[in-house]
C-alpha cells in the first residue's frame, strides 16, 4: 500500500464520519458505553483479583505449639509440618520474635507491659505454612492438628473460598458483557458503515467501472469503523480513568492494611484494552457491511 | 484486439436470452457502431466486455485478457484498459470538474503529479478547460457528457466503449459529441458506441455491428442503421 493511498483512505474515512453525524455520534456512544460498563468490570475483577492475592499471602496456616514446649520438639513438629501434602514451606516464627514484633507494634509508654511481658513470654512458637494450593487450606490445617503435639492451627480458608468465588463470577460476568455489548455494537457500527455505503454508492459505482481495486474500495470503510471504534475507546478510558481516580481514594480508605491497585497500575491495561477492542469492534462492524453490502 | 466467439448470454432471474451465439472481432484503432433496437442486447454486450456479466457460454478476449479465466482480482486491471461513457454521464455531483476527472486517476493509485498533468490536458482535449472549477449542475448535458468522456480518457484507455452516449442529449450537441468521439479514434482510440442514433450512423460511415433480439444480424464496413424507428 502506498502512503498516499493510506492518506486518500483516511481521509475519505474521516469523510465518511463527518457525513453521517448522527450515526456516528450514535456508534461512537455505544462503543464507550460498552468499553465503560466492561471498563467497571474489569477494574472490580482486577482489584478483587489482587486482594485476593494479597490475602493468600497473609492468610497463611498457623500452626501452635504449647507455651511451655522445648525448641527441639517444636522443630520436630515443623519438620512433619513441611512434609505434608500442598505444604509448600513451613516457617518457624519464635515465641522472642513474635514478642519483639509485638513490641514493635505498641506504643512507649506501654513499657511496662512489655518488661512484665519479657520477664515471662506469654506467646506460643508457631509455625507458618504456606500452600502449593490455598484452596486445599482446611485439609492441611486438619492434618496438621492431627500432628502430636500441636496446640491449635488456624487458617482463613473460607474468606479465601469467597474471595476466590467473587473473582470468578467476576470473570464470567465480564466474558458474557463483552460479548452482548461487543455484538451490540457491532451492529451499530455495521448500520451506521451501511448507510455510508448506501449514501457513496455512486462513487463506489464509479471506481468500480474505472477500474478501482476492491482493496481500494473496501479500505476508507474499514477505517471508518476503525475511527469509530478508536474514538470510542479514547473517551471511554477517559471517563473510566476519570472515575477510577475519584473512588480510589474514598474506597481504599476503608481496606486497613489491603491495597487497591493504583490508577498509575491500571491505565496501561485500560488504555490499550480499551483501543484494541475498540478497533476490533469498528473494524469487524465494517466488516460484516463490507460483507453484505458492498459487493465488489 | 476484441473478440467474441460464439458468446451466449442467458439473465438467469428473467430467463432472457439477451445475446446469443455472437461472435466477431474488432482490431485496435476501429470505430464501431453496435446498433438495434432497445432491447436487442447492446448494454448486454458492454457489460460483458468488462465483466460486469459473465456470458454462458463462448470466449471473450478484451486486451488481451482472456475473461474466462480472469480471475476477480485481476478484473480492476482489465477494466483500467478500457474507458466507460455512460447515457446518464455517471458524474459525482459534489465534485467540481477538474475532480471528477481527477477521481478515476486517485482510485486506481496514481500520483499527484500525473494527476496534475493528465487532468488539464485531458480537459482541454474536450473542450472545457476553462469549466475545470464548475461543478456538473452547472454545465450543460453536452457539457457534463464532455466531462464523462474527459474521465474516460484520462487514464489513456486503448478502448472507448460509449452505451448511447447521445441518448439524453438534443441533436446538435449529440452531433458535437459524436464528433469529438471520431476526433478522439483518430488518434488511435479503439471506439465501440452503442446507439439507435439512426442519422449519426447512417452519416458516418463507420463499420456496424447490428444486433436483434440478442443475435448479431449484421457486421458491416461503412455500414448504415438499417433500421426504421
Ligand atoms: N440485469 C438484467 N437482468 C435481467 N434481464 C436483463 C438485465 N439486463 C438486461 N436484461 C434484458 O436483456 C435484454 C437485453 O437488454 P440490454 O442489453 O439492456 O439491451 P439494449 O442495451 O440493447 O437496450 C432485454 O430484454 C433486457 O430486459
Ligand atoms: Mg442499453
Amino acid at each position: 500500500m502506498i502512503f498516499r493511498n493510506v492518506k486518500y483512505f483516511f481521509a475519505q474515512g474521516i469523510k465518511g464520519l463527518l457525513a453521517n453525524s448522527l450515526m456516528t455520534l450514535a456508534s461512537v456512544g455505544i462503543v464507550i458505553a460498552s468499553l465503560v460498563i466492561f471498563g467497571v468490570f474489569v477494574l472490580f475483577g482486577m482489584n478483587i483479583n489482587s486482594i485476593g492475592e494479597q490475602i493468600k499471602e497473609q492468610c497463611e496456616i498457623n500452626v501452635y505449639m504449647p507455651n511451655d514446649m522445648n525448641r527441639d520438639d517444636v522443630r520436630a513438629i515443623g519438620s512433619a509440618l513441611g512434609e505434608l501434602e500442598y505444604v509448600k514451606e513451613a516457617k518457624l516464627y519464635t515465641k522472642e520474635e513474635r514478642l519483639q514484633n509485638y513490641k514493635e507494634g505498641i506504643h512507649h509508654d506501654q513499657a511496662e507491659v512489655i518488661s512484665t511481658l519479657e520477664e515471662d513470654n506469654p506467646l506460643r512458637d508457631a509455625y507458618i505454612l504456606s500452600l502449593t494450593d490455598v484452596r486445599m487450606a482446611n485439609e492441611v490445617a486438619a492434618q496438621a492438628a492431627k500432628i502430636e503435639g500441636v496446640e491449635e492451627v488456624t487458617n482463613r480458608q473460607d474468606l479465601i473460598r469467597s474471595i476466590l468465588s467473587i473473582t470468578n463470577t467476576v470473570k464470567h460476568v465480564s466474558v458474557w458483557l463483552l460479548l452482548v455489548l461487543a455484538a451490540i455494537s457491532v451492529f451499530i457500527i455495521s448500520n451506521t458503515i451501511k448507510l455510508g455505503m448506501f449514501s457513496r454508492r455512486k462513487e463506489i459505482n464509479i471506481m468500480k467501472f474505472v477500474g478501482a481495486t476492491d482493496w481500494f474500495i473496501r479500505w476508507p470503510f474499514i477505517i471508518e469503523g476503525m475511527l469509530l471504534g478508536a474514538v470510542g475507546a479514547v473517551i471511554a478510558a477517559f471517563i473510566v480513568m476519570f472515575g477510577y481516580g475519584s473512588v480510589f481514594g474514598n474506597v481504599q480508605e476503608f481496606m486497613g492494611n489491603i491495597t487497591l491497585l493504583g490508577a498509575s497500575e491500571v491505565i496501561n491495561v485500560v488504555i490499550i484494552g480499551f483501543l484494541i477492542m475498540g478497533i476490533g469492534i469498528g473494524m469487524a462492524g465494517s466488516a460484516m457491511s463490507i460483507r453484505k453490502h458492498l459487493h465488489v | 484486439m476484441i473478440e467474441f466467439k460464439n458468446v451466449s448470454k442467458t439473465y438467469e432471474d428473467t430467463g432472457v436470452k439477451a445475446l446469443d451465439d455472437v461472435s466477431f472481432f474488432i482490431d485496435k484503432g476501429e470505430f464501431v457502431f453496435l446498433v438495434g433496437p432497445s432491447g436487442a442486447g447492446k448494454s448486454t454486450l458492454t457489460k460483458l466486455l468488462i465483466k460486469e456479466e459473465t456470458p454462458n457460454s463462448g470466449e471473450i478476449t478484451v486486451n488481451g485478457f482472456d475473461l474466462n479465466s480472469l480471475p476477480k482480482n485481476k478484473v480492476p486491471y482489465l477494466r483500467r484498459s478500457i474507458g466507460m461513457v455512460f447515457q446518464d454521464f455517471r458524474l459525482l455531483p459534489n465534485k467540481t470538474v477538474y475532480e471528477n476527472v481527477a477521481f478515476a486517476m486517485q482510485v486506481i493509485g496514481a500520483s499527484r503529479s500525473e494527476i496534475r498533468r493528465n487532468v488539464p490536458n485531458v480537459l482541454s482535449l474536450v473542450g472545457l478547460a476553462h469549466k475545470a472549477r464548475m461543478k456538473p449542475g452547472q454545465l450543460s448535458g453536452g457539457e457534463q457528457q464532455r466531462v464523462s468522456l474527459a474521465r474516460a480518457l484520462v487514464n489513456k484507455p486503448p478502448v472507448i466503449i460509449a452505451d448511447e452516449p447521445t441518448g439524453n442529449l438534443d441533436p446538435d450537441t449529440a452531433n458535437e459529441i459524436m464528433h469529438l468521439l471520431t476526433e478522439i479514434n483518430k488518434r488511435g482510440t479503439t471506439m465501440i458506441v452503442a446507439t439507435h442514433a439512426k442519422n449519426f450512423v447512417d452519416e458516418m460511415q463507420k463499420r456496424v455491428l447490428a444486433i436483434e433480439n440478442g443475435i448479431l444480424v449484421r457486421d458491416e464496413e461503412e455500414g448504415a442503421y438499417g433500421y426504421d424507428i
